[in-house]
C-alpha cells in the first residue's frame, strides 16, 4: 500500500487518488522474495527434517506468505502442499484456494501422494472415478458454481426431488444454506410428496435367536415389475408401523403413538414432542368384555393408517372396524358398507388406497370388490372397482416359469389377500393365502386389468408394511 | 411486422439475433410469453433476451414435442423428457435459467428431476466440487487445517 502511494506521488505530486494502475506498477516491480534456490532448500529440508531449526522456517514463512501467487509457476504442486504443512498452515484456507488454481492433472498426482490427510482413500477413489468432472476445458465460472448462481426457489425445486436418504447422508452436509433449507418443515412435507411408496417385507424367524430381515420392495410403475433392496434398521426389530405411518395430527403438527391395552378396554395415546410426555388414556368403543367381537386369544394386527391421521384396526368383526381420529383422539366403530350382504369376517381386508381407507372383499372365487370409505365422519362407502376373473389379462414373470403348471394357473381370487397399493391406488399387490415354501404374489393393474404373478423364496413368516422414506425426524428434549 | 406470416405464428428472437418462427400454441407454453401475448403488448416478434439461439432451439424443441404428444402415451413423453434433459452441466445450467426466466413449467420440472438424479448417491465432496465450484484443494486443505488444528500442541 505504502509503495503504491509513493508511485502515485512520484507520478503527480498533487495526486489524491491511488488507482489500480499504480498498484499494477508496484506489483510488477516486486520480486518474489522466495527464489528457486530457497524452494529447493525447503524441499531438501523435507527429505531430512532433522536439519531444520523450526525457528528459521517459521520466520521465513511469515516473510514469504504474501508472495505465493507469483511463486506458483516454479513450484510443483506437491512441494507447495508440503511447504504449506511445514509452514504450519499459517495461511487461511481462503488464501490457499485463491492461489491454487491448478491444472487438473497435477491435482491427481498431488492427491495420490498425500497420505496423511483425513480425506479417506475411498473418497479419493470415488472422486477419481468421476474424473471427468475435472475436464481440461474449464467451464464458465457460473456453470462451475452451478448451484451458487441459481435462484433459491430453483435449488428448492431440485433438492426436493432428491430421495430422503441422500438428503440425510450427503446433501445436508454440503453447506449451511442447504442444511437450513432441508430442515424447514415445508421442505420435509414437499419432499415426502415426491417419494415413491415402498412395501417393507419383514421375514421373521420365530426360533431363537430372533432374527428379522427387512427388505424394501419398490414397484416399477411403468412395467408392472418390482425391485428389491435391503432396508437397514439400527436393530433387529420388527417394524409395526412405518415412520410416516406413525399417526400424525394435522392440527397440532405432532406425531402420536397409539397403544392398545386389549384386556383393559382402553387405548393410550402418546404425543411425541408433546408437553406432558405421558400416555393419555382414551376409552375404547366397548364398555363390557362381552361386546368384544373377538376371542381372548385374538391378536390385533398392524393398523391401517390413512392420511397419517386415521388409524383403523381389523377386529374380527363382520359389522365394524375400530378407528381412531388422531385429531380429536376418539375411538369409534366404523361400520362396514351395508350394501355388502352376508359379509364374512374372514373375507375382507383393510388397506390404504390413495388416501382412503379401502376394504377389499373377496366376494367369490371369481370376484374381488374394492370399496373405499369416501367420507370418514359420515361413513359413506363407495365401490371403487371390481376385479373379475374373466376380464383379467394374466401373465407370469420369468422367475416363476419353472414352477409347476398347477401353481402357475390362474389363482382362485378368494385366496388372494391384498398387501398394499401403489401409484395412487392403481396397482394392487396381492399375496396368495396358501402356505407354501415360496412366497407368491401378484401385481394387479386396475386400468388395463393386467395381473402378473411373481415368486420369491423366503422361508419365514412375513409381515408387510407400506413405507415411504421422508426427512421428518424426532428430536426429544427428554433424552440424554 | 410481416403480414405474410400466418396468424397464429410468432417470431421469437434470441439474444444473439436469430429468429425462430413458432406456432403460438407452442410459444405460450412459456407463461411469460403467454402473458405477453394475452396482454397484446407484443408485436409478432417477441424478443427473448438472455437466451441464445442454441438454448432457445432446445426449449422450442421441447415445447413442440410436448404440444404434439399431449394425446400420446405419457410413458413415451417421459422417456423423451429424460433423454432431452440428459445433457452436460453447461447446457443444463443454461436451460434451467432459460426455463425459469421464461416460466416453462414442464421443462423446469424435467430439468430439476435430472439434476436431482445427478445429486443422488454422490458424496458431500463430490457435490461440492461438481455443483458449488469448490476446488479439490479447498477440500483437501480444509481437511489439513482441521487435522493440524486438532493436533496442535499450543506451543
Amino acid at each position: 500500500m505504502k509503495v503504491s502511494n509513493d508511485v502515485a506521488l512520484r507520478e503527480d505530486i498533487s495526486a489524491s487518488v491511488v488507482c489500480n494502475r499504480h498498484f499494477q506498477t508496484v506489483w510488477k516491480s516486486l520480486k518474489p522474495a522466495l527464489t528457486r534456490e530457497e524452494v529447493n532448500s525447503y524441499s531438501s529440508f523435507m527429505k531430512n527434517p532433522s536439519l531444520i531449526s523450526s525457528g528459521s522456517s517459521k520466520a521465513s514463512a511469515k516473510q514469504n506468505s504474501k508472495h505465493t501467487t507469483s511463486l506458483l509457476g516454479s513450484v510443483s504442486t506437491l512441494l507447495l502442499l508440503r511447504l504449506r504443512l511445514r509452514l504450519r498452515l499459517r495461511l487461511s484456507s481462503h488464501v490457499v484456494s485463491s492461489s491454487l488454481r491448478l491444472e487438473p492433472s497435477k491435482m491427481w498426482n498431488a492427491l495420490t501422494e498425500i497420505s496423511d490427510s483425513e480425506f479417506t482413500l475411498e473418497e479419493v477413489d470415488i472422486l477419481k472415478k468421476n474424473k471427468n468432472i475435472f475436464k481440461d476445458n474449464i467451464p464458465r465460472k457460473e456453470v462451475e458454481q452451478f448451484f451458487a448462481n441459481l435462484p433459491e426457489d430453483i435449488i428448492f425445486e431440485i433438492l426436493v426431488k432428491v430421495p430422503a436418504r441422500d438428503l440425510h447422508e450427503n446433501v445436508r452436509l454440503v453447506c449451511k444454506a442447504w442444511k437450513g433449507m432441508i430442515s424447514t418443515s415445508n421442505f420435509i412435507a414437499q419432499n415426502a410428496l415426491q417419494v415413491k411408496p415402498k412395501l417393507l417385507i419383514q421375514s421373521v424367524t420365530f426360533t431363537r435367536p430372533w432374527y428379522v430381515k427387512v427388505k424394501a420392495m419398490e414397484v416399477d410403475e411403468e412395467r408392472l415389475d418390482y425391485k428389491l433392496s435391503d432396508f437397514e434398521l439400527p436393530q433387529s426389530v420388527r417394524v409395526r408401523s412405518s415412520c410416516n405411518a406413525l399417526g400424525f395430527d394435522p392440527c397440532t403438527k405432532k406425531y402420536k403413538v397409539v397403544h392398545i391395552c386389549t384386556l383393559l378396554f382402553h387405548f393410550e395415546i402418546f404425543t411425541i414432542d408433546g408437553s406432558d410426555n405421558a400416555w393419555k388414556r382414551v376409552c375404547g368403543p366397548w364398555e363390557h368384555p362381552f361386546e368384544w367381537p373377538f376371542d381372548l386369544d385374538f391378536c390385533l394386527n398392524d393398523p391401517v393408517l390413512v392420511n397419517e391421521r386415521f388409524v383403523h384396526w381389523y377386529v374380527n368383526s363382520d359389522e365394524y372396524v375400530i378407528s381412531i381420529d388422531l385429531s380429536n383422539e376418539r375411538v369409534i366403530k366404523t361400520h362396514l358398507p351395508d350394501r355388502i350382504e352376508g359379509i364374512d369376517n374372514h373375507r375382507y381386508t383393510l388397506l390404504e388406497l390413495d388416501g382412503y381407507l379401502s376394504l377389499v372383499h373377496n366376494a367369490s372365487n371369481t370376484q374381488i370388490d374394492v370399496w373405499i370409505l369416501e367420507d370418514f365422519h359420515s361413513q359413506i362407502w363407495l365401490k371403487k372397482h371390481s376385479i373379475l376373473a374373466e376380464s383379467i389379462k394374466y401373465t407370469i414373470s420369468n422367475d416363476s416359469s419353472s414352477c409347476s403348471k398347477q401353481e402357475n394357473a390362474f389363482p382362485n381370487l378368494s385366496k388372494l389377500v391384498p398387501l398394499a397399493s401403489t401409484r395412487k391406488g392403481e396397482i394392487l399387490i396381492f399375496k396368495h393365502k396358501s402356505s407354501g415354501t415360496d412366497f407368491r404374489f401378484y401385481l394387479y393393474e386396475t386400468k388395463n386389468r393386467e395381473m402378473k404373478k411373481f415368486k420369491m423364496t423366503i422361508r419365514a413368516q412375513l409381515f408387510f408394511i407400506p413405507h415411504a422414506s421422508s426427512c421428518s425426524h424426532w428430536r426429544t428434549s427428554y433424552g440424554p | 411486422m410481416s403480414s405474410s406470416l400466418e396468424k397464429n405464428m410468432l417470431i421469437l428472437r434470441s439474444s444473439d439475433g436469430e429468429e425462430f418462427i413458432v406456432p403460438e400454441v407452442v410459444a405460450v407454453m412459456s407463461k411469460a410469453i403467454k402473458n405477453m401475448v394475452e396482454d397484446e403488448c407484443a408485436s409478432n416478434t417477441i424478443p427473448v433476451p438472455n437466451v441464445d439461439a442454441n438454448i432457445l432451439a432446445m426449449v422450442i424443441e421441447f415445447c413442440k414435442k410436448h404440444d404434439e404428444s399431449e394425446a400420446e402415451a405419457a410413458s413415451d413423453l417421459k422417456t423423451f423428457d429424460s433423454e432431452f434433459v440428459n445433457r452436460g452441466q453447461e447446457a443444463l445450467y443454461d436451460l434451467i435459467t432459460a426455463a425459469n426466466f421464461r416460466d416453462v413449467k414442464e421443462l423446469l420440472d424435467a430439468l430439476c428431476q435430472n439434476v436431482a438424479e445427478m445429486i443422488k448417491g454422490k458424496s458431500v465432496h463430490h457435490i461440492r466440487i461438481q455443483f458449488l465450484g469448490y476446488q479439490l484443494f479447498e477440500i483437501l486443505t480444509s481437511n489439513f487445517i482441521w487435522n493440524i488444528w486438532c493436533d496442535r500442541d499450543f506451543d
